[in-house]
């Protein structure tokens, strides 16, 4: 298994780190410290290229608990406007307000500067087993560059 | 600040854009209004400022199997109420329409969609085409300078030629809603006043006014935008220009902090509508004494 899923959108190429766990639908990345346990979060290069240039990046403060599925945080890019959704549950112990001053850093640093933010994790074991995870890249990046493409969000 | 004709502001955020924010949500169970662009992510233009960017996300009628009819029909199965034929240009600057008159007549009479359309330069052929139709509205963005329309869209044609198909519009009746894109020549104003002085010799349905939005992986992905200034100043001209007649703020303009700005100037110009507002201009409205509407579709449409 690569440490990388890489794809093409146009003549532009994309890549997935194998390193992390991904949000099936809201495209948002986690990546988990086994030394402190928490989590960091990030968006994926799938969901920034159907939603184009981000514009502006609001983050909940930190201390604020967020439960998976729900709002952490709210963003206006090209093609939409709306909630950062969380991908785990529990609470916000660090924010990256570097993206919030200047959020097309998410876009060009994706997985590295362009974190968002680091839960500490309420529930990881369980709320891990229904994120993507390396063994189910290939086939989940292959389905979903499908149905981005049949949605016409990406070429 | 002017108020608008009747003290009310309409919110439109048609739903080929998710929009969810503190005062409004647009992603209901239903997508009211869908976007189709009848060429896919095709267009001869390769416009500086687009560049086929704009054309991603609509429905893409080449990779359905069926008919623009039976596209149609498919989402108004799925509760859809209007839709936007959209696409990309040919060499002369026309959206190809011509070839789905017949499935729209049958769209707007059979399925009742309300239907607008995206016409790029249209010839006398398809204005005449579009008038027996029943539409909501034929947008088209018109452009006042001759070097706007050669650099820009690339397109050997000039002001005159939009005046030639706005005066067709109007002899076919189509109802007109045109645009007018501040600040496309790289960010300048340039043509702006010319399109206003055109489209007040034909009165449109309702004028709905953008500013230039840089879009990456464009030629003018780094331009800077008309200043506040100049953008104000143009909303005031536009609403005295049409005092009884819908001025709309459209959803194109750049994003981020401008934009609270740029919508607070439309709301203070008396502007009657704005699309995909910034979080917190629906309590600024308020605040002003505007009575808030929210329409999930494009600018003027009401069901």
């Amino acid at each position: 298994m690569s440490n990388t899923q890489e794809f093409k959108i146009g003549a532009d190429l994309y890549s997935i780190p194998a390193d992390r766990f991904y949000g099936r639908d809201n495209h948002m990345w986690a990546s988990h410290d086994n030394i402190t346990g928490n989590v960091t979060i990030g968006m994926d290069s799938l969901g920034l290229a159907s939603l184009g240039d981000l514009a502006y990046v609001s983050l909940q403060p930190v201390g604020t608990k967020v439960t998976r599925g729900e709002s952490l945080g709210t963003l206006e890019a090209a093609k939409m406007t709306g909630d950062l959704t969380s991908p785990i549950s529990g609470e916000i112990v660090e924010r990256n307000d570097l993206t919030v001053r200047n959020p097309a850093l998410v876009n060009q640093e994706t997985y590295t500067n362009g974190w968002l933010v680091v839960i500490k994790p309420s529930d990881w074991e369980n709320e891990s087993a229904q994120l993507v995870s390396v063994d189910e890249l290939p086939a989940w990046v292959d389905s979903e560059l499908t149905r981005y493409r049949q949605q016409g969000w990406i070429d | 600040m002017t108020l608008p004709l009747n003290s009310e502001i309409i919110f439109h955020t048609p739903g080929f854009r998710g929009y969810k924010t503190d005062e409004h949500n647009n992603q209901t169970a239903v997508e009211e209004f869908v976007s189709v662009s009848v060429t896919g992510t095709t267009c001869a233009l390769h416009c500086e400022h687009c560049d086929t960017k704009v054309l991603r996300g609509m429905t893409d009628l080449r990779r359905f199997d069926g008919s623009l009819y039976d596209v149609c029909e498919s989402l108004a199965e799925n509760g859809t109420r209007g839709v936007l034929i959209s696409g990309g240009s040919d060499l002369q600057g026309r959206v190809p329409l011509l070839p789905h008159i017949a499935d729209l007549k049958r769209v707007r009479r059979d399925l009742g969609l309300a239907v607008r359309v995206h016409v790029g330069l249209p010839d006398e052929e398809t204005c005449a085409a579009l008038g027996e139709i029943d539409l909501d509205g034929a947008m088209i963005d018109v452009i006042g300078h001759r070097d706007t329309i050669r650099e820009v869209y690339h397109l050997a044609a000039d002001p005159e030629d939009y005046e030639d198909a706005l005066s067709w519009l109007e002899k076919y009746k189509v109802p007109m809603v045109p645009h007018i894109i501040l600040g496309l020549h790289y960010g300048k104003m340039l043509g702006e006043d010319r399109a206003l002085e055109m489209i007040l010799r034909h009165p449109p349905k309702l004028l709905a006014l953008v500013v230039l939005m840089s879009i990456s992986k464009t030629a003018m992905a780094n331009v800077t935008p008309p200043s506040l200034d100049e953008i104000g100043a143009f909303f005031q001209k536009a609403r005295k220009g049409l005092p009884s007649t819908p001025v709309m703020l459209g959803c194109a303009r750049p994003m981020g902090k401008m934009k609270v700005e740029i919508d607070r100037l439309a709301v203070d110009a008396g502007l009657n509508g704005i699309a995909f507002p910034a979080n917190g201009i629906v309590e600024y409205a308020r605040a002003a004494g505007l009575r808030p509407q929210f329409v999930n579709a494009c600018c003027g449409v009401n069901w």
